[in-house]
């Protein structure tokens, strides 16, 4: 199966035979789109909550918001169908346990993007999210399943 | 608003001779409290897209020991200090004895001492900072994790991410006793307070 590397603020499709794998996610928030019928994945690993947090605005990868929107406009020039779409969410852990709301970056980057699915209506099939540690995931175009590997827990397939 | 690439290479020397400095006190300290001489490498300064940052700390995925402390004052910024898996187990069992441990299952007693290290180095590589430049400094409690490098970095990345695009490293290697024990001392300044305290050192 050919692998597929999304790195930091980057947003990647893979289809029949790819799987996409986003390593080491600490308040980083892994966004997994599925088309189930035509079996495309989509992956954006994205850091920070929105683009008014940021004076450099140009890639809408590193954004929730405009991070999701750029995944389903990927999406969706691959050939998947918006109203098909199902998510899985990984990541936005708090790595260290600082007072503070400026470090509470993984949970605004979990709401922000909730909110960015659903206002385009996207159904979250599944989620790892929060905690205290970090994250590699793995998305699968032929089943959709999503593998979370840690160094503190088992391994888990949503 | 500036940039860290306006930065000229004078600039980058003064910042890599202040990571000199900073570091090899931090080490004095270190070698007093393990007992053990530790090596330090000459360090890099350098300014990098966020995009490469994780390859710079070597494998994302690799179980690492961070320190976080915050630096305020006439300098502002954030200290990370990465140490590898043998590394940490060294120096546990250099200052407490005892066997090797699960990194992921310490007792209180290990994690403080973690902590107090971390105390102890940013402690003295800001106090040479300061006394060298006569400026005000405070550092924060430290806070530990350990867990996936890559992570780790991914904290004090989202904030600098906030700034600018392109990051300011000051990276100092150090290790004891032999290339397997390696340990990394990340300084990431902010912007504005850096490029004051470099126009007070040039004038």
């Amino acid at each position: 199966m050919k692998q597929i590397t999304v790195g930091l603020a980057e947003g990647k499709i893979a289809e029949e035979n790819q799987f996409l794998i986003s390593y080491a996610l600490g308040s980083c928030v892994g966004v997994c789109l599925y088309d189930k019928e035509r079996k495309i994945a989509g992956m954006a690993h994205i850091i920070l909550p929105g683009k008014m947090e940021s004076r450099d605005q140009t890639n809408p990868y590193k954004f929730a918001d405009e991070g999701v929107k750029a995944l389903i406009r990927d999406m969706k020039r691959h050939g998947a169908k918006e109203s098909q779409l199902i998510a899985k969410i990984a990541g936005g852990a708090k790595m260290f346990s600082v007072p503070g709301w400026e470090w509470e970056i993984g949970e605004r980057n979990i709401k922000a993007v909730k909110k960015a699915l659903s206002e385009r209506a996207i159904r979250i099939a599944a989620e790892d999210t929060g905690k205290n540690y970090g994250r590699t995931i793995s998305f699968f175009a032929d089943d959709g399943r999503l593998e979370v590997k840690s160094i503190k827990q088992q391994l888990r397939i949503l | 608003m500036g940039k860290y690439t306006e930065l000229d290479q004078i600039s980058l020397d003064v910042l890599a001779e202040l990571g000199n400095i900073g570091t090899g006190n931090a080490m004095t300290s270190l070698s007093q409290m393990t007992g053990h001489l530790l090596e330090i490498e000459i360090p890099r300064v350098e300014i990098v897209k966020y995009q490469e940052i994780s390859r710079i700390v070597g494998e994302a995925e690799e179980l690492q020991t961070g320190i976080l402390v915050q630096v305020s004052g006439k300098l502002e910024g954030m200290f990370l200090f990465l140490l590898s898996e043998t590394f940490t187990q060294n120096i546990l069992r250099a200052v407490l004895g005892g066997e090797e441990r699960d990194l992921n299952a310490l007792d209180d007693m290990d994690r403080s001492l973690i902590c107090e290290m971390g105390n102890i180095m940013c402690g003295s590589y800001i106090r040479a900072l300061s006394q060298l430049l006569d400026l005000e400094m405070n550092v924060t409690v430290p806070e530990m994790c350990i867990d996936m490098g890559g992570a780790i970095l991914s904290v004090p990345l989202s904030r600098y991410l906030k700034i600018s695009d392109d990051i300011l490293l000051i990276e100092n290697k150090f290790r004891m006793g032999g290339q397997s024990f390696m340990g990394r001392i990340l300084f990431l300044p902010e912007f504005e307070s850096l490029q004051a305290m470099l126009s007070s050192i040039r004038e």
